[in-house]
């Protein structure tokens, strides 16, 4: 059967396939060595940290613990309840640092100012600290991502 | 478009010179034709080398403390990563094979004669350096059996006069196989033998462009009945089909037979039952235990690495050794390369009962 | 014959269509685990062997489904491949380029 009038000849249609496979091909390898070479990062969901070494926190001060691969923030609030952020600059990933004299978290890198609750108040930063739930589960204070049961 | 693009390059690069070299090469066809597949099928595993090797050095840490868990955190932790860590090995241990099979194939056809001679020494130096990246490979995991393979395979230099204790020095980075030597072996691994591999890899390639595919000696008796095959695009094509059957069968073969870890190496610790190193090293460590502990005063084992070196140098000299291959000489030389074989072959075979 | 080759590639096409949703939904390597950071320092590595192997029954069958595929995109390419070396065979025996060796170019004055 000739075809009289055609879109594109067979040569044409033979090597469109054989590209498309290659490109599959391809595709098949490169895939899994992308997913390779960026790993997925996954925060921790909770931390559970010893009561027992933030007991004797006084009103307006913090400390760290480590939130995954983060710094985090337990800060004693004046009332004596607990608080905790997630200590990284929203402006550019620097690790910030709690001024108790100034009540307020400060970062050094671009002098970014959060007020004593996170919310960001002067410099380049953006939006505040994200805040994680705290509460004391026995002889643990457990920290997790706001969310999370 | 693509016109105009490519004669802006074309106009700084010239590369049009080469292209046009590529399209008059031309392959020999013969009975022996298939073993030519072999050459570029080493390169294919090459390339995965690198790209696999590249992949895990992503993650591995080449230190005393971090090797052996970062080689367990690319196996368990990271996505895939055990099957780019078994894709690794498995093509290593292929393009080793690859290339004694590739040597075996030159050196009955006898393709080393004038004016290749060149070529089949940087041809040995190349499988000289594979052999070194499998070894120095074989360390980085940092577990038991690569610690005892590494422990012996330094000390073995040891009995060479006046040099021995340097060389073991230098490739341990000290006296004993310790962190230094895991550093130096990474280094070794990823710096020193890729540029290595590169040069004689140039050299290798150049000339065999330079001088054309070669034939067997039978074959260049009739040189005018032997038929030429243009390697573009009718070689290139049917080299394709070879490297997608190799690829599909690492890969496959990588899911099936991926290699485990051991335990982080203890340095203090006895060597464990049933060391070994390496298949492609079988028929050396056999012939180091063949030898016996003293031979008329000299140690054996000094003696074993004489005759290995020994046997390496003829390999390396071989076109100078074999320089009359269609004569009675060259028929003695293939017999004694045939027994060579056999030799490897038997003592690999004897080494895993 | 032609017909034959035509239908081949057809299926080809169909095949390529049909893996589209495969695609689509991303690598076989997507279902695989994810790292996970764990919370709690990790227990002192176990000694014992690690065996390299996926971890649950999602990721094995991932990588079956992505050995599938790879093999039946190196056989389709194959497939092709050996229509094209035909082609260059047939080109190369006619003497299409040396047209003094080629009898039928000879006859047809090109």
């Amino acid at each position: 059967m000739k075809i009289l009038n055609s879109l594109i000849t067979r040569r044409t249609f033979l090597n469109g396939l054989m590209g498309g496979w290659l490109a599959t091909l391809a595709a098949t390898i490169l895939s899994p060595i992308l997913k390779f070479v960026s790993p997925p990062y996954q925060e921790p969901d909770k931390v559970s940290l010893p009561l027992a070494d933030y007991q004797d926190l006084a009103p307006n001060t913090a400390k760290s613990f480590a939130w995954g691969s983060k710094p985090g923030f337990i800060k004693m609030k004046d009332d004596g309840t607990y608080q905790a952020f997630v200590g990284v600059c929203s402006h550019l990933d620097c690790n910030v640092t709690y001024l108790p004299d100034k009540r307020k978290f400060y970062c050094a890198c671009h002098e970014g100012w959060y007020d004593e609750n996170g919310i960001n108040i002067a410099g380049p930063p953006p939006k505040p600290l994200r805040q994680l739930t705290v509460a004391v589960d026995g002889v643990d204070l457990v920290v997790k991502r706001p969310g999370v049961a | 478009m693509k016109n105009k693009a490519a004669s802006w390059f074309e106009q700084r690069l010239g590369l049009r010179a080469v292209f046009a070299f590529l399209t008059k090469k031309e392959v020999p066809q013969h009975k022996h034709t298939i073993w030519y597949y072999t050459g570029s099928s080493i390169l294919l595993f090459l390339g995965i080398q690198i790209v696999t090797g590249m992949m895990l050095a992503l993650y591995y840490k080449p230190t005393l403390e971090g090797a052996n868990a970062s080689v367990g955190r690319i196996m368990t932790q990271v996505p895939l990563g055990w099957i780019v860590r078994s894709v690794h090995s498995l093509s290593a241990s292929c393009m080793i094979a690859l290339v004694m099979v590739h040597l075996i194939s030159i050196m009955l056809t006898k393709s080393y004669r004038k004016p290749r001679e060149l070529t089949w020494m940087s041809g040995v130096l190349l499988l000289v350096i594979s052999m070194g990246f499998g070894f120095t490979g074989y360390l980085l995991p940092w577990d038991a059996l690569s610690l005892s393979a590494t422990k012996v395979g330094t000390d073995i230099p040891r009995v060479i006069p006046v040099v021995g204790a340097w060389v073991s020095n230098f490739l341990r980075g000290g006296e004993d196989v310790t962190g230094d030597t895991l550093t130096r072996f990474f280094l070794f691994h990823i710096c020193v033998l890729p540029l290595l591999v590169i040069l004689a890899l140039a050299v290798h390639l150049y000339l065999i462009q330079k001088q054309g595919i070669s034939v067997p000696l039978e074959a260049e008796r009739d040189k005018d009945k032997v038929r030429m095959l243009p390697f573009w695009p009718n070689f290139v094509l049917r080299e394709s089909i070879v490297w997608l059957v190799l690829l599909g069968l690492v890969v496959t073969g990588a899911v099936f037979l991926a290699p485990s870890l051991g335990p982080a190496a203890d340095l203090m610790a006895p060597a464990p039952q049933g060391i070994r190193p390496e298949w492609y090293f079988l028929f050396l460590f056999q012939t180091l235990k063949l030898f016996p502990a003293n031979v008329v005063g000299i140690p054996g084992e000094a003696l074993a690495v004489f005759l290995i070196l020994f046997v390496l140098g003829l390999f390396f000299f071989l076109p100078l050794i074999d320089n009359r291959p269609a004569e009675r000489k060259g028929k003695v030389i293939t017999g004694l390369a045939y027994v060579f074989l056999a030799y490897a072959a038997a003592l690999t075979v004897w080494s895993l009962l | 014959m032609i017909r034959k080759r035509i239908a081949l590639a057809m299926v080809l096409v169909l095949m390529t269509l049909a893996a589209a949703p495969l695609l689509a939904s991303g690598s076989p390597g997507q279902a695989t685990a994810t790292a996970v950071f764990p919370q709690t320092p990790p227990d002192k590595a176990k000694v014992e062997t690690i065996h390299p192997a996926p971890k649950n029954i999602k990721e094995r069958s991932a990588v079956y489904v992505f050995l599938v595929w790879l093999w039946l995109t190196i056989g389709s390419l194959i497939y092709v491949f050996a229509l094209k070396i035909r082609e260059a065979d047939r080109i190369l025996s006619l003497h299409y380029y040396q047209p003094d060796k080629s009898p039928r170019r000879r006859r047809l004055r090109l």
